[in-house]
């Protein structure tokens, strides 16, 4: 079965051979993963763990390339797009948008230190990457000549909430919500108008599944409320749904967190995967009760607790659960949630793939 | 309920509005009213039914975030006054996110609510080294410690700070708390901390129970 058959048929609500993997892992675990099977090319060991999609990213434009370096350290500078940065003086690096970041200590992660619109009296006085360069959507292109036909070509964009915070910054954004209805509302259509502009490229050049990605709750639930998630953002995302589907287009929505209360919403609007659901913080069993007819769950596995401190037989029994309870009718793709963390065991990595290999034929 | 006086601060504090707290907070200082008063009779209860409010899902980030605003303008036209009468926090708190961790938004609401509670924040940010958490101890004679982590790669350095703590002598003194997403009441017990708060909104009642403060009260 071709993989892209595969997630076809998982994403039609029939159940594959298998349910499809998928998976990101941090640089440190891609350095023991490579070390550890003696293969260099990733694209062989993503054949090999059974991985059914094939990445793509934005590209920032190529005025902007010409002045950047990559990202000192792999991280998402920007959701989805490439990691090139332009280095200032201060230390800090900025991307495409105007958005800067700095180093941590350890070497590892990014922290903000600036936001375009901090300050701003307008979301006017932003300027949105231009949609009409071509060079932006080549490494899509790149990814679909190389990979249509056998894989799914996705690409990750913010899911508009995420867009807003990191141009406005995270706390400034939230208190804009309750105190600059003004501002709010005009810096999300303009968004959303963009993002109705750059989704429509990203189709034209191919893409499968657009991912919309950005977190909306914490644990313990919503960090928004439901209420204002639903009267600002719902209606933008089904405008970019409804402006650029096309047939055989999937749209993805991320959110780490307690999310479970919108995921009605997002079936209403067109949503088609759903992820991670971390089943730390919400009962995936009963979600897919309740709604597993109508959207595919993606990951649905511990990343909190069974992957980094689990035994490999706890990985097994957690992905076989998975696949018994969630994959029975396909509506299920199963992959780590998030980046995977070095602290992870290379074994219980290995075993979430062995053991969804393993269960062809078994559903 | 709080009582009879300045029920509209109560009021502007839980609606976020920050302009109306401090006329309300000004008004009640050309009034006379005692600063103390107006800080623990209205101001932390305000704060406190906010975090109420987030525990039942009824407030979110937004609404913390506004409050908490109020909350400090409202406090800075006291702070003055209160270091003039000599009126001393709840207990002292250095807070922070551990080294390599650069998550910082449960933490900032973890010192919003605390200081929102009476507290004395001193917030070190993020990517904090063991050593700095040991220096802020001693520099501010801090009651309380409040360590941050969301990355399960990065909780053990919770374990790395509390021994620093222990091996600077400081142990006996302070109250350390841990949190963050990842973060269980087990993995508090056996790194060695005091307690362990699973969101913004108990976070003042933890601090309390573990200072005992509320053991004295009829």
């Amino acid at each position: 079965m071709r993989p892209c058959d595969r997630v076809r048929m998982t994403l039609s609500q029939v159940a594959p051979d298998r349910p499809p993997l998928d998976g990101a892992f941090r640089p440190e675990v891609w350095k023991s993963i490579r070390a550890y099977l003696g293969m260099h090319d990733d694209d062989q060991i993503k054949n090999m763990l059974g991985f059914d999609f094939r990445q793509a990213v934005i590209e920032p434009s190529a005025e902007f390339a010409s002045t950047a370096v990559p990202a000192p350290v792999e991280a998402y500078v920007g959701v989805g797009s490439r990691d090139l940065v332009r280095i200032l003086p201060t230390g800090e690096f900025e991307d495409d948008r105007g958005i800067r970041r700095v180093v941590d200590s350890t070497n590892t992660y990014f922290r903000f230190t600036h936001h375009p619109l901090r300050g701003a009296e307008s979301p006017d006085a932003f300027t949105f990457p231009n949609p009409d360069l071509p060079e932006r959507y080549a490494h899509i292109s790149g990814q679909v000549q190389r990979f249509k036909d056998r894989y799914m070509v996705q690409v990750e964009t913010g899911n508009i909430f995420r867009d807003a915070w990191e141009l406005r910054g995270f706390e400034q954004f939230l208190m804009d919500t309750r105190l600059n209805h003004a501002f709010t509302t005009r810096l999300l259509d303009r968004i959303t108008d963009h993002k109705i502009a750059d989704v429509s490229r990203m189709i034209q050049a191919g893409a499968d599944i657009i991912q919309m990605a950005g977190d909306i709750a914490s644990g313990q639930g919503m960090l928004i409320s439901p209420a204002w998630w639903r009267a600002e953002i719902k209606p933008r995302l089904a405008r970019v749904i409804t402006a650029t589907r096309r047939p055989g287009v999937y749209y993805y929505f991320h959110s780490d967190g307690a999310m479970q209360t919108v995921i009605p919403d997002l079936i209403e609007i067109g949503f088609d995967i759903v992820d991670p659901l971390q089943p730390e913080c919400m009962d995936v069993f009963a979600l897919k009760r309740q709604y597993g007819a109508h959207i595919t769950f993606r990951s649905t596995l511990s990343s909190q607790r069974t992957l980094p401190f689990g035994s490999v037989e706890d990985v097994r029994t957690e992905v076989r659960a998975r696949i018994r309870e969630l994959g029975h009718d396909g509506g299920l793709i199963l992959a780590p949630s998030n980046a995977v963390q070095p602290d992870v065991p290379l074994a219980n990595l290995l075993a979430v793939y062995d053991e969804t290999l393993k269960s062809v034929g078994a559903m | 309920m709080p009582p009879l006086g300045l029920e509209a601060l109560f009021v502007a504090i839980i609606d976020g509005d920050l302009a109306r707290t401090k006329e309300l907070v000004q008004r009640a200082i050309d009034q006379g009213t005692p600063p103390e008063e107006i800080v623990s009779r209205w101001m932390v209860p305000a704060m406190a039914e906010v975090g109420a409010r987030f525990e039942r899902q009824e407030y979110f980030v937004p609404e913390m975030l506004v409050s908490a605003r109020a909350m400090q303008a409202g406090l800075a036209l006291l702070k003055p006054l209160l270091t003039q009468r000599k009126v001393k926090p709840v207990a002292t708190v250095v807070i922070g996110t551990v080294r390599g961790d650069l998550h910082d938004i449960g933490k900032n609401l973890i010192a919003m609510m605390l200081e929102g509670a009476g507290f004395q924040i001193v917030d070190l940010g993020v990517d904090v080294p063991a050593e700095r958490f040991v220096q802020a101890v001693r520099e501010h004679q801090a009651d309380v410690l409040g360590l941050s982590a969301l990355l399960t790669t990065t909780m053990p350095q919770m374990g790395a700070v509390i021994r620093a703590i222990v091996d600077a002598g400081l142990r006996d003194n302070i109250k350390v708390l841990v949190g963050g997403a990842p973060v269980t009441a087990r993995f508090a017990a056996e790194v060695g901390a005091d307690g362990y708060g699973e969101s913004a909104a108990v976070a003042a009642r933890v601090a309390r129970k573990v200072l005992a403060l509320d053991s004295a009260a009829p």
